[in-house]
């Protein structure tokens, strides 16, 4: 007797996501990977390497293969640039998903490569972060209207149908698996840093993007390897202001990695840490720590404001661990280190598929506090969409979840 | 010897029965998910208590409401369950055979046991010590540790009404760094007294609040009018009179309190078995003495060994949702390895030529993942082995070679790069190019445009600890000027030492080209990861700019 193949639906295509389609693939079941952005990865493939002499443990390599083995594997569908539209129960799950155009054709994807450089609007053409991204190169579909105005300054040789319409698709799945993610936190939402008006100050992502495009850790205004760099700690996590009473968890491992691998590669650097309590950064966080103190300077106590100086460099006022003296200090450069929030996905998503959203508006793993890891029957979750997590907090709880979902389709057989 | 690139794939059958070794909470719940898979589980542990050892597993949420309940639970499943069999007092001695085929064996009590199983799990759980000699206190009625606080909350029960209008001062993260799991445990105890009337002091250095609920049980504890005073070193502590003085910089003076009682925080050690353990498995211990190298290729529960898994506890001082992940993760892997019992092999993935072979036992030695055993001979086990050709590059008779790169392939696709860039009239680079990390840089470094080298070559090998020396010399001798090693990141080896075993050869190399009277710039070892794209260019970039200022090798056919 022939038996149907299960299916089952991962929304997100970032590291959770990733190594959940990884695992259940080797499982005799259909796997259809749906991402809302152009780009498998998610935000993590974003990240660099923060290597010293020896690996420092961040994985953001651990993406790329988790990337690549999914991007390989024939086993799992993809579908770039969708969303999930609806989700009718009906004994199995009928999925309606919704795709923007892709320009996935060798000629479209040329088309795009070439005019990527020089495009004229704004980020108009998207590259992905990573080799395994397939399609490379992708239209900005927020930006479609600028685009189509100025088709012939950004498609000189044409190629791109820039009215190529959405498409949706239905499916049958038995079982949905959300790892929708997190939104990385907006500086913006702390006017009181003026974080768009200056150019020097930037957060910890926009530093992984500079890295990446350049190679270096560099200062926006003149691109100079900046020589003293300030990191502020905590920038949209404990904070009660925001209602954001919650640790990030990543950012002391993402900013102390990041501030060795800056001294790395710029041993004149001088880097100081602003912050309220260091958190533990991967097994050996007391050797590490050790390490940083050594070549850090470290201030308990946040910055009071910062503005900018001449030549672009930014005057830091902040008062020192005595909290009696009032001390200002010019960086080239200041790293915000932005938490992790809620995806303003979690509440659609939650109605839609049942699952309940804590305090903080995060997806709950566990409703009714039992663990039984899923939220209808059905459907479960895993990753920074049940709050903050570290790529390898991500990837274990993506196993977890997909131990549950074989569990669960186990039982429907 | 009968080599072939592509070895025959064949079903063999495999022991389904799995050794898990602790019974803490890892323990317990490892052996749960796996005897509801159906798999058998033998689930041993030195203490004599098992299951239920109660030693250490009430520092994870010991004051939730529904812990004891659902410890005795978990207990009960484990203890009735018909797949699992319980040996108390039980350790292991020796694991001999492979993934899928184990057979360890352990002494219970006083009489050896023998059991064949598929894989093995490590969930030794970890050891409690208090810190009062750190803080310079000795226990006492009026020194706890926050063990002794613990069981005192919990008899007297969670009467709120009771009167206890003592003054409570927690001393927690100045004599260690300390960790989510000893924060979570001060902060319900904080709540559970404050609830009760005390008044309490929490005197800590950095607030390990990095996992999900401790911010809010923080300002929870806050609001209920617990106080924390943030110090940079430990505050002086009178063993006499019980007074602790610290600086408040708000008031710029020294404060004294002299509390009723103090509560020193505990230490959470790794199992002081765990070193013994990982010599007996071949495994590469990590920080701190806990089961599991610091290597992100192990994530999240796999060792140095196939087959042999490390979970919560084991590996680290986890929390309990990450001992329910890492309980589930195992059981993934489990399913992954095993499957129903049957399992799809390759005949080899590196065989032993046994005329050339003088039994030396350098490849045992040298293996990362414990793969290979010997009868009369070595032998290779394909279950176990990761084709990453440490052995075969080690072998002083050249008597091993690894699927997909023999000898004479890898040589073969040098002389055939070689041809190719026989053309360019640039330097002539041949770049050994680790498949994890350097090949996918390269590739990388193609898609985004980065510049290289137009006489670069890139030869892909399934870890730098492959490259042999005879590699170097056959580039250096068929046309090439330069040659490039390139591995990936200490520590962040697949397989433990490949790496290593890579710079040492380069070293050597290097040595010898300077005796054979060439620039021993031209030879280059490097390390980089899969996504720096950037830094492969600029290294290749550079080593072709010495390349040119030395001018064409002298030893160029």
């Amino acid at each position: 007797m022939t038996r149907q193949r299960q299916a089952v639906l991962i929304i997100g295509g970032g590291i959770a996501g990733l190594t959940a389609a990884s695992h259940l693939a080797r499982q005799d079941v259909d796997v259809i990977l749906v991402e809302k952005g152009s780009f498998l990865g998610g935000q993590a493939i974003t990240y660099t390497c923060k290597a010293t002499e020896q690996c420092v443990k961040c994985d953001a390599c651990t993406v790329e293969k988790m990337l690549k083995q999914v991007s390989q594997n024939p086993d799992i569908t993809v579908f770039l640039a969708s969303e999930l539209e609806s989700l009718q129960c009906n004994g199995r799950f009928e999925a309606t998903i919704r795709s923007r155009p892709l320009f996935n054709a060798p000629a479209e994807q040329e088309a795009l490569a070439s005019a990527y450089a020089a495009c004229p609007v704004p980020e108009g053409i998207l590259r992905g972060y990573s080799k395994n991204n397939d399609p490379l190169y992708a239209v900005n579909t927020d930006k479609l209207g600028e685009l189509s105005e100025r088709s012939g300054e950004c498609f000189p040789n044409g190629g791109i149908d820039l009215d190529k319409e959405e498409s949706t698709t239905t499916l049958q799945v038995d079982a949905v698996l959300v790892a929708s993610g997190f939104k990385p936190f907006n500086p913006e939402e702390r006017p009181t840093l003026y974080y768009a008006q200056q150019e020097n100050l930037v957060s910890g992502l926009d530093l992984e993007r500079t890295k990446k495009r350049f190679g270096r850790y560099l200062r926006p205004s003149d691109l100079s390897v900046p020589k003293k760099v300030a990191f502020i700690q905590c920038v949209g996590s404990r904070n009660e202001d925001l209602g954001n009473l919650w640790c990030s968890q990543v950012c002391c491992p993402y900013a102390l990695r990041m501030a060795q691998s800056i001294k790395h590669e710029s041993p004149d650097t001088e880097v100081t840490v602003f912050y309220m309590d260091i958190q533990n950064i991967g097994k050996d966080s007391p050797g590490f720590y050790e390490t940083c103190r050594e070549s850090l300077r470290f201030v308990r106590n946040m910055p009071v404001d910062i503005y900018t100086a001449e030549d672009s460099a930014l005057l830091v006022s902040h008062l020192d661990e005595t909290e009696t003296k009032l001390t200002k200090e010019l960086f080239d450069l200041v790293v915000l280190s932005v938490g992790i929030t809620p995806n303003p996905d979690n509440a659609q998503l939650s109605s839609m598929l049942g699952l309940p959203l804590d305090n903080d508006g995060f997806l709950s793993p566990w409703p009714n506090g039992s663990e039984e890891g899923r939220g209808g029957d059905g459907v479960f979750v895993a990753g920074t969409a049940t709050g903050p997590k570290s790529i390898a907090a991500s990837m274990a709880q993506a196993g977890q979840a997909v131990h549950k979902v074989l569990k669960y389709l186990g039982e429907r057989r | 010897m009968n080599y072939q690139e592509t070895p025959r794939l064949s079903k063999q059958d495999v022991n389904t029965s799995i050794l898990t070794l602790g019974t803490g909470w890892t323990g317990l719940q490892t052996a749960a998910l796996l005897a509801d898979l159906g798999y058998q589980v033998v689930l041993a542990d030195e203490d004599g208590q098992v299951p239920g050892n109660r030693s250490s597993v009430h520092v994870f949420e010991g004051l939730a409401e529904d812990f004891d309940a659902s410890l005795d639970k978990s207990i009960e499943f484990v203890r009735s369950h018909e797949k699992i069999e319980v040996l108390p007092e039980t350790r292991l001695v020796a694991l001999q055979g492979m993934p899928g085929r184990f057979s360890a064996v352990l002494r219970s009590g006083g009489t050896p046991l023998e059991r064949e199983v598929g894989s093995v799990v490590l969930a030794t759980d970890i050891a409690v010590k208090p810190l009062f000699a750190e803080y310079g206190l000795e226990p006492s009625e009026h020194v706890l540790s926050q063990s002794q606080l613990e069981s005192k909350l919990k008899e007297a029960g969670r009467d709120t009404t009771a009167p206890h209008e003592a003054t409570v001062a927690f001393l927690v993260g100045l004599a260690q760094e300390g960790n989510p799991v000893t924060m979570r445990r001060v902060m319900r105890s904080v709540e559970a007294l404050e609830d009760r009337g005390c008044r309490v002091f929490v005197y800590v250095d950095n607030l390990k609040v990095a996992a999900n609920g401790l911010e809010r049980l923080y300002r929870s504890n806050r609001d209920k009018g617990a106080i924390y005073f943030k110090l940079r070193e430990s505050p002086k502590i009178s063993a006499e009179d019980l007074s602790i003085t610290s600086y408040d910089p708000v008031l710029g003076k020294d404060v004294q309190l002299r509390p009723d009682t103090i509560v020193v925080e505990e230490a959470l050690l790794a199992n002081s078995n765990n070193t013994e353990l990982a010599d007996i498995l071949r495994l590469d211990l990590g920080p701190w003495s806990f089961l599991q190298e610091d290597n992100v290729h192990r994530l999240p529960v796999q060792s140095n060994r196939e087959g042999v898994f490390v979970a919560g506890e084991a590996r680290d001082i986890p929390e309990m949702a990450e001992i329910w992940n890492d309980a589930a993760n195992v059981a993934l892997q489990v399913r992954e390895l095993l499957g129903q019992g049957q399992i799809l092999l390759p005949e080899y993935k590196g065989l032993i030529d046994k005329e050339k072979c003088c039994f030396c036992l350098t490849c045992y030695r040298c293996c990362p993942h414990g793969a290979i055993s010997w009868d009369d001979k070595p032998f290779i086990s394909p279950a176990a082995c990761q084709a990453c050709g440490i052995c075969a590059s080690e072998c002083p008779q050249d008597a091993i070679q690894i699927v997909e790169y023999s000898d004479e392939t890898v040589k073969s696709k040098i002389r055939t790069a070689l041809k190719e860039a026989g053309a360019v009239k640039e330097p002539t680079i041949v770049a050994f190019c680790c498949e994890n990390s350097a090949q996918e840089a390269w590739s990388m470094a193609q898609s985004f445009s980065r510049p290289l080298p137009p006489g670069l070559q890139t030869i892909k090998v399934p870890c730098a600890g492959k490259v042999d020396i005879d590699y170097i010399y056959t580039a250096l001798t068929q046309g090439a000027d330069g040659v490039a090693v390139l591995s990936c990141h200490s520590a962040n080896c697949r397989s433990v030492r490949g790496n290593t075993f890579a710079s040492w050869r380069v070293d050597l190399a290097q040595k010898m080209l300077q005796q054979a009277g060439l620039d021993q710039e031209r030879l280059l070892f490097h390390t980089l990861a899969s996504n720096m794209d950037h830094d492969l260019s600029a290294t290749l970039l550079t080593l072709e700019k010495q390349l040119k200022a030395l001018g064409p090798s002298p030893v160029k056919p």
